[in-house]
Parts: structure tokens; C-alpha cells; sequence
């Protein structure tokens, strides 16, 4: 009754421009479309107001993170991700209570599976009060790596729907969420029956999630950072079907370095206090300059000065 | 410097996209004035417009891949209810179109929600049963390109500051005439209604004093209450009718003078048609209620069928059409609402309610008509 076969053929041909049409770049001089009049308007205003027409760093940046792994394949089929498994997106923010991000907080996105576990989302999470170091240094400027916070205090608890999950793979680990419970159990306070689990034997399978529904992520004691899951769906054959990349981050926030008050080049990595040799104080330095300033060839002090190691916020850019 | 800084400050000015709502709803307006859901049909138009431009001008990849994204995004929304059969089918289409001559690569995906998938299938096994084969082997095709990713979400969250946000407003036109309305007040329903009712009406009548009367003081309730609902419904229906007319008299007033005489003889068409219907289930109310209760449903499956094989470009044929979701939803629901159905079923036949014809009947079919001829 219905001739099929001509879709069959040419489905898409159907649809394809003629051949003297073919250049993306080019918009059709007399387009019917509303969308491609506005945008040649707004091509056309470009191309008078700028000066140079290419994609600005923050954009190159964005557009790596987003596809570097799109479509890649392990060399080890066994890391393969199987079809069916499920796809995590997470926009993880940061404590920032900056006035100048009051609308907009700064957050990473990231994907995880979810045959993976907590820990190593938990792994994964980069952040700057990781790398602090504690302490004055200004007598033993060399030592400083040792002490870097990551390596001293390795608690952490995810918070999701009631529980807390503690990382519990160290001996040093503590309970970081039994002071919360306890508060919260002592006088009644209205949180219901909070649980504490222990991190690593949960993957995000076993979670059962709400998206869009902030939960958290704490460590170093009370670095807090809110998760929200944005989005769940099932493994596509075009993502990166490597196991070992995972979890994998796609976006980053992009922050403003504090510079070396010498060099004005490089990111500070110290600060000093009642410094003699400083116009300011408190004041930054990168650490060649900051040798170089106060210490002599043998590495003798120099000077009145109190030193700390300094991470700076936009280390991870 | 200051030039390329900006630029890069505009990185999200595509994300709303201004005017692809206008153009995507200008190409499924053709064709739903089109009358057909053939697909060649639609690539005519979809040439006509050479949509496949829409992709074009110089745009950077990152940019590319937003704004294809909030392309297959706005499109998709037309893939599903409230939307017309005939809309839903031209959506595929666009989706189909717009998926294959995207620029980016790899292609941007099309959403699909978990929520969603069961009412996917569920049009596309109406697509096969009406034999709309084109239609049924597009849909094929993007799933065997691979162009959908299975969500737990229709969109992918996205938290900005309260001003930014602005609700789309989708075409009334291309929206299935069904309703909330009618989907809950379905002739089950009614029928369901009236049978308590009489039974109602015979309970009291059994306790009362006089057999024949309910006593006045059990006179609770109003007793043409069931008569009343009913009429409510046909009258939403009808100024439903009426207001997709306005819309589309209004639409093409200026170019077709004579759709006028169109509309009022559809609008004739579509009274008749619930007159008809009212006429079917007072028969019905007076026939066996439990008998006919899971016929009708295999009858609507078979009417569907039947319009869709034969392929007449009458208008007649597309007004079935666009109403098979209509039939095909009510059988969405009875498929949920089965269980519970069934649960009443049994339950009725345990207190052993019986069908009573009497003399309402007669009388409720003169009640409806004064109160029509009134408004008209």
C-alpha cells in the first residue's frame, strides 16, 4: 500500500544541502531562517569590533577540558566500561566566599562512574587545602614540602541522604562526622537518624541519589564543599570508555593568581609578615624571589621576617 | 588584547539561541498544515527552508557544541506530549534532520529521560501499527546511529542566578487537543459513576418506607449529579474545540478566506462527534457494563489501525490522525490505571452491583440538548 523504499534509499540525502552550498562557514546570503539572519547580524557586529577574532584562553581551556576524552579506548581491554553502566556528572564547588562570586561560585564538573567507589571521587578532588603547609619557615625555608596537610590529615566524609561516609583506609583516619551526629542526637535537634558508613566499601551504585539536591564533601576537618549531582545517565559508545580516566574532570574554575610582588610573573608561593625587607604586609613572593631576597649564598637568613608557605586558590589552572 | 578578551566574555551569548524557536516552529506548523506525517513531505519543506544551514556561519567549537545542544534540546520537547500526533512525528523528523547534518564532532547527543522512554515506545509501536513506516524507520535510524543518550533527567541542570531564567512558551496550535479534563473524566469514569449511582439510588430506595422512592430525607446528593458532570465535559470539550479554531482562524484569516467555512463545518464535525459519543454511552450505559468494559478498549486499538492503513490525503483522515495519541494515551492510562480497574471490577461483582435500566435514560437524553442549543 505505501511505497517505504524511497526513505529507505535517501533519507538523509533528503535533507543534505546542494553541493554549491557546502561551506559551514559561510551563512546563505538570502537565508529565510530567523536564526541565521540574527546571527550574521551578530557576526557581522563582531567582525567590526574586534581586533583579533580567536578563541581567548579561558576558551581554548574550556573546550580541552570538555572533550580531551571524549571517544577514548583503554589499551587494556579490561579497563574497558561496559555497556550499561551508569555515568555521573558532579559539579563539586568550592568554599569561596568571595564577594565577587556571590552569584557565580566557583566549582569543577566531574564524571564518575557508577561502579566506582567513593574514594576515589575522594582522591580525585583537588583542592588547595590539600597542599596547605602549617607552620613558620623562615629558618628552614627547605623543609616546607614535608608538611604538606594532604599527607597529616587524610579524613574526609562524603555526605549523601542521612549518611556520612568516612574514609577509614588509614589507621590515622578519624571520624570526622561523629562530632556532628552526637550534636545532633543530643538534643533532639530535628536531623533524624544520621548514620556514619565507612567510604570505601560504597560505590555510587549502592548510593540511592537525588539530583540537583546538594549533599557535601568535607575534609582537612572543615573544608566543605558542596556536591550536586546535575546529571545521570547510561555509558554512550562516543564517551571515554577508559575505566582508568575516571573519574574524569571536564570543567574547572578558573581563578585570578596572586603574583610575586618582585617578579609580578610568577604565582606567590610564599607570604611574610613584619618583614623588614618588604614594603607590605603581609607580602607575596614566588619562591626564587623570595630566596634570592632574603637569604644569602650559603643560605643564611637574612633580615627579620616571619615566612609561610602560601598555596595560592588558582594553582590548579 | 581587549578584543580577544571580550569575545571570550561572550562565550555563553548563543546559549538561548534567539529565533530557533521561531524557525523550528515555523517548519512543524507547515507541515502540520501540510496534513501528513510523510516524511518526503517533510524534506521538501525541510529543503524548502535549507534548515540545514542552521548550523552554519562561523561559529568556534565550543560554542558549536552549546548551541547544538540547545538545538536537539528545544526540538526534542516537541517529541513528546502534550503535542499532537502529527507534531510529534514532525519533531522526529527535525530531530532525525538536525541530528545528521550537525556540524560537531562527535555529534551532540538528543536526551532522552527515563520518565519519557515508555511513551517513546510506546509512539513508536503506534507508528508501526498504523503503518506509518517512514516515520517508524527514522526513529530506527537514530537509534541505530547511536544519537541518543538515556538520562535520568530531561535536561541537564544548570544553575544560574533567578534573572537569567525564563520559561519557554511552546505553541498552543501543535498541542494534542486532550487534556487533563478528559483524561480523567473518561467514559470508564462516567460509567463507573452512573452504575454507583443507581445502585446508590436502589440502596435507598430498599431501606425506605416506600419502595419505589428513596425517602426525601436520604436525599443527600443531587440526583442528576452524573447527568451534570457529563454535560460539564462535553461543554469544556467543545469550547476547547473552539478556541484551537480561533487560533487557527486567526493564524491564517488573511490568507484563506474560505478556511472559515472550514473551520465552522469542522466545527459541526466535531459536535456531531461528541454527540455521537454521548448517544454511545447511554446505549452503553443501559447494556451490560461489565461485557463491554474490555472490548472497548480492543475497539479504540482497532479503530487506530484501521485509520492509519488507509492512506487517503482526505482531511477527514488526518483529523484521525492527529487523534490516535489522544486514543493511544487513554490506553496509556488504562494500562496504568488496569490494575486498579481490575481491583474495582472484582470488587463489583462482589457486592454484586447490579445494572439497572430504568427510566433515566430517556430523560437524560433530552436534558443535554436544551442546555447545547442555549449557548449556541
Amino acid at each position: 500500500m505505501f511505497n517505504g523504499c524511497s526513505v529507505h534509499c535517501s533519507s538523509v540525502d533528503m535533507l543534505l544541502p546542494p553541493d554549491e552550498e557546502k561551506d559551514p562557514e559561510v551563512i546563505p546570503e538570502d537565508s529565510s531562517l530567523l536564526t541565521l539572519r540574527i546571527r550574521k547580524k551578530a557576526l557581522e557586529r563582531r567582525e567590526e569590533t574586534i581586533i583579533v577574532d580567536r578563541a581567548c584562553r579561558q576558551e581554548t581551556l574550556a573546550y580541552e577540558m570538555e572533550s580531551h576524552a571524549i571517544g577514548k579506548r583503554p589499551d587494556n581491554p579490561v579497563d574497558l566500561v561496559e555497556e550499561g553502566e551508569l555515568l555521573l556528572t558532579l559539579n563539586i564547588f568550592y568554599p569561596v566566599i568571595f564577594q565577587k562570586h556571590k552569584d557565580h561560585k566557583p566549582y569543577q564538573t566531574v564524571l564518575v562512574l557508577g561502579s566506582q567507589k567513593l574514594t576515589e571521587l575522594r582522591d580525585s578532588i583537588s583542592c588547595v587545602s590539600d597542599l596547605q603547609i602549617g607552620g613558620e619557615f623562615s629558618n628552614q625555608p627547605d623543609q616546607a614540602p614535608e608538611h604538606i596537610s594532604k599527607d597529616l590529615y587524610k579524613s574526609a566524609f562524603f555526605y549523601f541522604e542521612g549518611i556520612f561516609y568516612n574514609d577509614k583506609r588509614y589507621p590515622e583516619c578519624r571520624d570526622l562526622s561523629r562530632t556532628i551526629i552526637e550534636w545532633s542526637e543530643s538534643h533532639d535537634r530535628g536531623y533524624g537518624n544520621l548514620q556514619s558508613a565507612k567510604m570505601e566499601d560504597y560505590t555510587f551504585n549502592d548510593l540511592s541519589l537525588r539530583i540537583g539536591f546538594p549533599y557535601l564533601f568535607c575534609h582537612q576537618g572543615n573544608c566543605e564543599h558542596i556536591i550536586i549531582i546535575t546529571d545521570i545517565r547510561l555509558i554512550h559508545h562516543d564517551d571515554c570508555l577508559d575505566r582508568n580516566l575516571y573519574p574524569l574532570l571536564i570543567k574547572k574554575h578558573w581563578l585570578c593568581t596572586r603574583k610575586c610582588f618582585v617578579c609580578k610573573m610568577y604565582t606567590a608561593r610564599w607570604v611574610t609578615n613584619k618583614d623588614s625587607l618588604a614594603p607590605e604586609d603581609p607580602c607575596f613572593f614566588c619562591d626564587v624571589c623570595f630566596r634570592m631576597l632574603h637569604y644569602d649564598a650559603e643560605g643564611n637568613k637574612l633580615g627579620e621576617f616571619l615566612a609561610y608557605p602560601y598555596v595560592d586558590p588558582g594553582i590548579f589552572n | 588584547m581587549r578584543g580577544v578578551r571580550r569575545e571570550g566574555g561572550r562565550g555563553g551569548g548563543m546559549c538561548s539561541v534567539p529565533g530557533l524557536q521561531a524557525d523550528c516552529e515555523a517548519l512543524l506548523g507547515a507541515f502540520q498544515e501540510a496534513d501528513t506525517v510523510r516524511f518526503e513531505r517533510f524534506a521538501e519543506l525541510w529543503r524548502e527552508r535549507r534548515f540545514h544551514a542552521i548550523f552554519y556561519g562561523r561559529i568556534r567549537a565550543l560554542e558549536r557544541n552549546k548551541f547544538t545542544k540547545k538545538t536537539l534540546e528545544l526540538v526534542q520537547q516537541y517529541f513528546l506530549p502534550p503535542y499532537a500526533f502529527q507534531i510529534r512525528v514532525g519533531a522526529l523528523y527535525l530531530l532525525y534532520g538536525l541530528y545528521s547534518t550537525q556540524l560537531c564532532q562527535p555529534k551532540q547527543k538528543i536526551r532522552i529521560a527515563l520518565k519519557d522512554w515508555p511513551e517513546v515506545q510506546r509512539f513508536q509501536q503506534d507508528l508501526i501499527e498504523s503503518q506509518h513506516y517512514d516515520a517508524a524507520y527514522i526513529f530506527r535510524k537514530l537509534r541505530v546511529a547511536r544519537a541518543f543518550h538515556f538520562t535520568a533527567m530531561p535536561k541537564l541542570l544548570n544553575y544560574r542566578t533567578k534573572k537569567k531564567i525564563q520559561e519557554n512558551e511552546f505553541k498552543e496550535e501543535f498541542k494534542d487537543p486532550s487534556n487533563r479534563v478528559n483524561s480523567l473524566i473518561t467514559n470508564d469514569v462516567l460509567e463507573e459513576l452512573m452504575n454507583i449511582h443507581d445502585h446508590y439510588q436502589k440502596m435507598k430506595c430498599v431501606i425506605s418506607a416506600d419502595k419505589s422512592q428513596p425517602d426525601k430525607a436520604l436525599s443527600l446528593i443531587k440526583d442528576e449529579f452524573v447527568v451534570n458532570l457529563k454535560d460539564i465535559t462535553l461543554e469544556h470539550q467543545e469550547w476547547q474545540q473552539k478556541r484551537m479554531k480561533l487560533f487557527l482562524n486567526a493564524k491564517d484569516a488573511d490568507e484563506i478566506p474560505n478556511r472559515e467555512e472550514e473551520g465552522t463545518s469542522l466545527a459541526s464535525e466535531g459536535s456531531e462527534r461528541a454527540n455521537a459519543l454521548a448517544k454511545i454511552k447511554y446505549r452503553s450505559y443501559s447494556a451490560v457494563a461489565e461485557a463491554s468494559k474490555s472490548r472497548r478498549h480492543r475497539q479504540v486499538k482497532l479503530e487506530s489501525s484501521d485509520s492509519g492503513s488507509d492512506y487517503g490525503k482526505s482531511q477527514s483522515r488526518s483529523r484521525k490522525n492527529s487523534k490516535r495519541p489522544q486514543a493511544a494515551r487513554n490506553r496509556g492510562s488504562a494500562e496504568i490505571q488496569g490494575e486498579m480497574r481490575t481491583m474495582k471490577e472484582t470488587l463489583t461483582r462482589h457486592v454484586g452491583m447490579p445494572v439497572i435500566t430504568e427510566e433515566e435514560t430517556s430523560d437524560e437524553e433530552e436534558v443535554p440538548l436544551p442546555k447545547r442549543k442555549k449557548r449556541r
